[in-house]
C-alpha cells in the first residue's frame, strides 16, 4: 500500500508518518518560538515597563495562551497522528511503528477508538477488504466452474458448495453430498482414517453416482479428494466433482448388454453343461470308455464356450472401468483344486498330458478367486490348443522374493518373434492361429489385465517350433497385507503395471 | 448344522429339473419354486437347512427375498446361484448378506453338491 503525491512521487508510509510528526513538533516549537520573539520585540520596541500589573495579569495571561495553543494543536493533530499510525502500521511495507494504545480512555470517550476500531473491521472483512473486488470476482468464477468444487470442514460439514455440486440441504438446514460412494470405500470412511494418519493426502474415485433422483436424473462423477489437515476448524478437504455421466452411460449401456448376453448365453451353457454331468453320474455304471469320451468331450467344449462368454463380460468391464478384484488370503493349491478338474478333462479330451507340480510350502498369496481361475483357464487352454497332439503341458509354480510365479509350458509350435509384441493385444490373433485354432484374441488381453490388477506381471518365452512357457505372478499375501487392510481387500495401491484403470481404484509407481 | 432340507427358487424349468433330480440322488429333501414370492412363502414356513435363490425371478427379485431371509428367526444357509452379472457393488451387497455366491454355468450339478456337503 503506498500513496501518491504530486509528481507522483511515491514515498513510503512509515516515511510519511515520520514526516507527519516532525511537522506537527516543529509547527508546535515555531508558534512558540514566534510567540516569544513577538513579545520580547514589543518589550524592546515600546520600551515596554515590566510593571507589578504586567507581571501579575499579562504574563499569566501570556503562558495561559502558549498552553492553549499548545493543548488546541496536539488535540487537533492527535487522531491525525494516530490514524496515520494505524494505517501505517497496517500496510504491507515493513515499519517498526507501534499501533496505538486504542483502549486508552481519552480514546474511547473522544471516540478515536471507535475510528481506528472500523478500520480494523473493515480491512478484516471480506466486505472491506481492498481485495473486495478479487474476492468478488473468485466467489463468481468458483460458481461458473463447470465441475463441482466443495469444500468440507475438520466436523466433516460442507463448509463450501458451488452450483455445480451435488449437494441439497436436509430438514435440519444441513448441506448434505448426494453422491452414492462404494458402501466400504465412502468419503466419510476414508476422510476418517486419513485424519488419524496423516498430513495430507489426494486420492480418487472414478464412476461415482448421484444418490438421488430418478435414472434419468442421474449422475456420474469422477471425484478428486485433497486432504490437507487443519488445526483452526476451517476446511481440511477440497472434493472437485467432474461430471462423466455420458462417459460412463456410453460404457454402462455396452456393459449392460454384454451382461445381458452373457446371462442369456450362460442359461443353455448351464443347461449343457449340467445336464452333462447328470448323463456322466446316471450313466457311470454303463457308459462304456469310447461313450464316456465323448461326453467329456461336449463337457470341455461346454465349459471353452463358457470360458468365452466370462473373457467377453471381463473385457467390457475392463474396458469401462468396471473390473473390481476382491483380494483374499488363499494358497495357490487351493486355487488350482477349483479348476484341476476342467483342465485335465479338457487336456484328456484333446490328447495332451497335463503334469502339475505345485510345492507344498508356498506362502499364501493375494488373490481374487474367480479372476485368477480365469487365468489359469485361459493359459492352459491355449498351451492345449497350440501344443501337439500327444504333447505335454506342464505347469509348475515357485517362489521368488515376494511373488509366487505360476509357469505354463508346452511343446507346441511356439510364438513367431515378429507377432510378440502384440500377443497381449485385444482381438490379436496370429495369421497362422486364425487358420489353424479357433479362439477370440481376448484371453490373453484380459489375463494380462488381471494379473496386473493383481499387481503381478504377465510374459513369456517362445522358440518358434519348440514350444513356449507363459508365466505370470502374484504378490505373496504378507507382502501386501497392510495395503488390503486399508482398502477393504480391494486392490486399491497394489498395482505396479496395469495399462488401465480398474474402478475405484488408483496406482503407484512400480 | 449338516444340510438335509433344500428348498431351490429358480424359475428356469431346465436348470431347477436339474438341480432336483440331482440334490435327490444325494439323497436331500428338495422343493422347488418358481417364483419370487412363492419362494419366500415357502421357506417362511420353516424346516429347511439350504436356500438356493436365483436373482432374476417373476413377482420378487433375488434381492429382495435375501433382505426377508435374513430377518428370519431360524435363518437357513443361503446359496445365490446365479448366472446375472451384476454390478461389483450389489454382487458384493448380496455376497455379503448369503452364506456363497455362484455363477451357475460354473457349477456343474456335482460340484454344486460338494459345495454343499462341507456348509
Amino acid at each position: 500500500m503506498a500513496m501518491r503525491f504530486r509528481k507522483h512521487r511515491t514515498i513510503r508510509l512509515a516515511d510519511y508518518y515520520s514526516h507527519h510528526v516532525s511537522r506537527v513538533y516543529a509547527a508546535l516549537i515555531g508558534l512558540l518560538v514566534l510567540t516569544g520573539t513577538t513579545i520580547t520585540a514589543v518589550i524592546i520596541a515600546g520600551d515596554f515597563v515590566i510593571d507589578q500589573a504586567f507581571v501579575m495579569i499579562g504574563l499569566p495571561l501570556l503562558l495561559m495562551m502558549i498552553l492553549t495553543i499548545i493543548i488546541t494543536l496536539r488535540i487537533a493533530l492527535e487522531p491525525l497522528e494516530v490514524l496515520t499510525r494505524v494505517i501505517t502500521r497496517l500496510s504491507d511495507q515493513s515499519n517498526d511503528i507501534t499501533a496505538p494504545a486504542i483502549n486508552n480512555e481519552r480514546y474511547v470517550q473522544s471516540g478515536l477508538k471507535d475510528m481506528v476500531q472500523t478500520i480494523y473491521d473493515r480491512l478484516n472483512s471480506p466486505a472491506g477488504n481492498d481485495d473486495t473486488v478479487d474476492q468478488k470476482s473468485i466467489q463468481h468464477l468458483l460458481q461458473l466452474l463447470p465441475c463441482g468444487l466443495i469444500g468440507i470442514d475438520q466436523d466433516q460439514e460442507i463448509a463450501f458448495a458451488n452450483n455445480s455440486a451435488p449437494v441439497a440441504t436436509d430438514i435440519n438446514e444441513k448441506r448434505v453430498l448426494q453422491l452414492a460412494f462404494p458402501i466400504n470405500d465412502t468419503l466419510n470412511s476414508w476422510l476418517t482414517e486419513v485424519r488419524g494418519r496423516t498430513i495430507t493426502e489426494t486420492r480418487s474415485w472414478l464412476a461415482v453416482p448421484t444418490s438421488q433422483g430418478s435414472d434419468a436424473e442421474k449422475r456420474i462423477y469422477d471425484v478428486i479428494a485433497k486432504f490437507q489437515r487443519a488445526t483452526d476448524g476451517s476446511i481440511d478437504t477440497i472434493l472437485l466433482l467432474i461430471d462423466k455421466t455420458n462417459v460412463y452411460q456410453d460404457g454402462q449401456e455396452t456393459v449392460d448388454f454384454i451382461s445381458i448376453a452373457a446371462h442369456e448365453l450362460r442359461g443353455p451353457i448351464t443347461v449343457i453343461r449340467g445336464y452333462l454331468d447328470v448323463l456322466t453320474d446316471e450313466l457311470s455304471d454303463t457308459l462304456d470308455d469310447d461313450h464316456r469320451d465323448l461326453l467329456n468331450r461336449l463337457d470341455t467344449s461346454a465349459s471353452r464356450l463358457n470360458g468365452y462368454v466370462s473373457n467377453i463380460l471381463n473385457v467390457a468391464k475392463y474396458d469401462q472401468k468396471h473390473l473390481k478384484l476382491h483380494l483374499e488370503k488363499d494358497t495357490f493349491e487351493n486355487l488350482y483344486g477349483i479348476v484341476a478338474n476342467d483342465l485335465a478333462l479338457r487336456a484328456s479330451t484333446q490328447n495332451r498330458r497335463l503334469t502339475v507340480t505345485i510345492p507344498p510350502d508356498l506362502p499364501a498369496i493375494a488373490v481374487d478367486q474367480n479372476s485368477i481361475s480365469e487365468v489359469l483357464l485361459n493359459l492352459v487352454d491355449n498351451a492345449i490348443k497350440y501344443s501337439r497332439d500327444n504333447g505335454e503341458v506342464q505347469l509348475s509354480v515357485s517362489l521368488e522374493a515376494d511373488f509366487v510365479k505360476c509357469s505354463i509350458k508346452d511343446n507346441g509350435i511356439g510364438v513367431p518373434s515378429g507377432v510378440a509384441q502384440n500377443l497381449f493385444q485385444k482381438f490379436y490373433r496370429s495369421h497362422r492361429s486364425r487358420s489353424s485354432v479357433t479362439g477370440t484374441g481376448l484371453g490373453l488381453y484380459i489375463s494380462r489385465a488381471i494379473v496386473e490388477s493383481h499387481g503381478g506381471q504377465i510374459g513369456f518365452t517362445s522358440t518358434e517350433g519348440q514350444g513356449s512357457t507363459f508365466y505370470f505372478t502374484i504378490p505373496t499375501y504378507s507382502s501386501v497385507a497392510q495395503k488390503l487392510s486399508r482398502n477393504d481387500g480391494t486392490n486399491s495401491n497394489i498395482i505396479k503395471t496395469s495399462s488401465g484403470w480398474i474402478r475405484n481404484h488408483s496406482r503407484i509407481g512400480g | 448344522m449338516t444340510v438335509k432340507k433344500i428348498l431351490i427358487i429358480e424359475d428356469d424349468r431346465f436348470i431347477g429339473e436339474m438341480y432336483v433330480r440331482s440334490l435327490r440322488r444325494v439323497p436331500y429333501e428338495v422343493d422347488w419354486v418358481v417364483s419370487g414370492t412363492e419362494g419366500l412363502e415357502t421357506a417362511s414356513r420353516g424346516g429347511y437347512n439350504l436356500v438356493l435363490l436365483d436373482i432374476m425371478l417373476p413377482e420378487m427379485q433375488g434381492q429382495d427375498i435375501l433382505r426377508a431371509l435374513n430377518l428370519m428367526k431360524d435363518r437357513p444357509k443361503i446359496i445365490v446361484l446365479t448366472n446375472y452379472e451384476q454390478d461389483d457393488e450389489s454382487r458384493l451387497a448380496m455376497e455379503q448378506q448369503a452364506d456363497g455366491y455362484l455363477i451357475k454355468a460354473d457349477i456343474t450339478p456335482r460340484k454344486l453338491i460338494d459345495i454343499i456337503s462341507r456348509m
